[in-house]
């Protein structure tokens, strides 16, 4: 076997115990975010890195997933999982609706979009109280404790979402790759790269950025759904254009069309920060810093750069 | 093809008083035209004359102000440009315009996307089916990227190949769409006597497959050359049309594009 592929797979396998060597619940749920957040940026870079679509509504429905799915629960004691899937289904509906009239315009003007798409979803989020709960939804049952042979499963424990959320990230790639890796990616790529020759070259440009956006809404509207049940309480604050702002530095800062740039990305501005107390306090520095040297110095972001330096290390850098 | 066969056949492309405005400028003004099929047809005109919006008029990458586009008996009104393609139409573009950062043989590929019908979900499940039509897509762009004589670049990025090279890409990938009809916007700019030698033996070669072509060049000796006939515009207007070798003659065509000299 290729050197490559037994790091890879010693890496996977530390990951995999954490649980089993982590006591602390404290350092299992830091885990669990930064998870969170490698599916929302691995989601975002399907329609940033592959389509061109720079979106400052991801979170947005980040939040209109865990929203739905809560709502659902909370309101309509609908079960967990045909209200997270309910809840994912009402997102893509909703992505699709926006994304139909917002795709159709280009550059800045696409942006401006869904960044005014961002913040009027926080706004309702946040004065629909009725619905939502205002500031704060909260009472957002826990999953359940299930046996299965006569043992006894907690699936509400942080264990139980650490690896819920592993396989959500690992599948999501998995989704990713093999779209990547197909006529649909391909199209995607010819969008990025050129609007007007990909449809000059019989490409439907509209549908297939509705189908990146949907595509990448759907993903984060899923995550949505298990974050709210994790967290138990949910917040408008989720959905606003700050953490859409957010994931998107963190994937110019990781590197696009990369797995190393979805994990790199969440973890030095998500982790590090939480775990550096002077970087913390200085967040707003800290991300701006971080951003700062990396559009001067690597423009191709952190995993782009990493790939630039040889040959031998781009074959290293998944 | 003679004027002869070009009468007793239906036009696979014919236009109706096209006409295309931009504010107060008439870019194209009640043209009419017909190309046969099998045919190599020229338009030639000084700048500024109309010929690359006739393109885009056909092409409904700008709405027509008046008038009708017919291809194969059918109007292309109202039509997107990636429907265009569909009907059988494709368009090579003045400069090499390329997706930059994309392989040769993807770059093919794509071009093949408007006839392959794997859908996203065929891309997540992967059925036998899928990979078939991988294959037969890569065979596709294996045969074009032979055609084109741009064997051993299939890895590189598009923007890598030279001038040249980016040119009989850009002409691999439109041919990849499967059309009945392949517009040539300046195929030989840019090209040196004898790039633009190997660019013409391609096209011959297109039309000898039974393609029809309508390029549009500057370079009057090569399009006498290789063209079965040629219409000339001038402000937007048709000047003439016809074989050629009259053209060529006609002193208007001489005055308006030659400089009368």
């Amino acid at each position: 076997m290729h050197p490559r592929f037994i790091v890879y797979f010693l890496i996977g396998l530390a990951v995999v115990l954490v649980p089993v060597f982590v006591q602390s619940n404290y350092w299992i749920y830091m885990f669990t975010m930064v998870g969170i957040f490698m599916v929302l940026v691995s989601s975002l870079d399907l329609a940033y890195g592959h389509t061109g679509l720079v979106s400052l509504a991801h979170a947005a429905f980040f939040g209109i997933g865990a929203y739905s799915s809560a709502i659902l629960q909370v309101k309509l004691a609908v079960p967990i999982l045909p209200a997270l899937l309910l809840g994912t289904l009402i997102t893509a509906i909703i992505a699709a609706a926006i994304g139909w009239p917002m795709l159709r315009i280009r550059g800045p003007y696409f942006v401006l979009g869904t960044l005014a798409i961002g913040i009027a979803i926080e706004i309702i989020i946040h004065n629909w109280d009725g619905l939502t709960g205002g500031v704060s939804l909260s009472g957002i049952p826990m999953f359940p404790e299930v046996t299965i042979f006569g043992t006894t499963f907690d699936l509400s424990s942080k264990r139980f979402f650490y690896y819920l959320v592993l396989a959500v990230l690992v599948v999501t790639q998995i989704l990713i790759r093999r779209i990547v890796n197909s006529r649909t990616g391909r199209t995607f790529a010819s969008i990025r790269e050129n609007e007007d020759l990909a449809a000059a070259l019989g490409m439907n440009v509209s549908g297939y950025k509705l189908i990146s956006f949907v595509a990448a809404s759907t993903i984060a509207a899923f995550m949505g759904g298990i974050y709210a049940n994790y967290m138990g309480a949910i917040e408008p604050e989720i959905a606003g254009s700050h953490m859409s702002f957010n994931l998107l530095v963190m994937i110019v800062v990781g590197g696009t069309r990369s797995i190393a740039g979805a994990v790199i990305g969440p973890l030095l501005l998500w982790f590090v920060p939480e775990f550096l107390e002077a970087a913390q306090i200085y967040r707003p520095l800290f991300f701006g810093a971080i951003l700062i040297i990396v559009i001067i110095f690597m423009p191709t972001g952190i995993a782009g750069k990493l790939r630039s330096l040889h040959p031998r290390m781009a074959k290293w850098i998944p | 093809m003679d004027s002869m066969n070009s009468s007793q056949s239906n036009p696979i492309l014919r236009t109706e008083n096209l006409s295309v405005q931009f504010g107060a400028l008439m870019a194209v003004g009640q043209l009419d035209f017909q190309i046969y099929p099998g045919e190599l047809f020229g338009l030639i005109g000084p700048n500024g004359a109309g010929k690359t919006t006739v393109f885009n008029a056909i092409t409904s990458t700008v709405p027509l102000s008046g008038g009708d586009i017919f291809f194969k008996g059918k109007s292309l009104h109202s039509l997107k440009p990636h429907q265009v393609v569909k009907r059988g139409i494709v368009r090579m573009f003045q400069s090499a315009t390329i997706f930059p950062k994309i392989p040769v043989m993807i770059h093919i590929m794509n071009g093949l996307s408007c006839r392959t019908k794997s859908s996203v979900w065929n891309s997540i499940i992967r059925p036998p089916s899928f990979h078939k039509e991988e294959q037969t897509s890569r065979q596709r762009a294996r045969e074009l990227i032979q055609f084109t004589a741009l064997e051993g670049f299939e890895d590189h990025a598009a923007e890598s190949l030279s001038w040249a090279q980016q040119k009989r890409l850009m002409l691999a990938t439109a041919l990849a769409t499967d059309p009945k009809l392949i517009l040539l916007d300046e195929p030989f700019a840019g090209m040196n006597s004898d790039e633009i030698a190997e660019m013409i033996a391609l096209i011959q070669a297109i039309c000898q497959d039974g393609m029809t072509v309508f390029v549009i060049d500057h370079n009057m000796k090569v399009m006498q050359r290789i063209c079965d006939r040629i219409l000339v515009l001038n402000f937007g207007q048709k000047l003439t049309e016809g074989l050629p070798e009259k053209v060529a003659q006609d002193p208007r065509v001489i005055e308006a594009y030659l400089g009368g000299d």
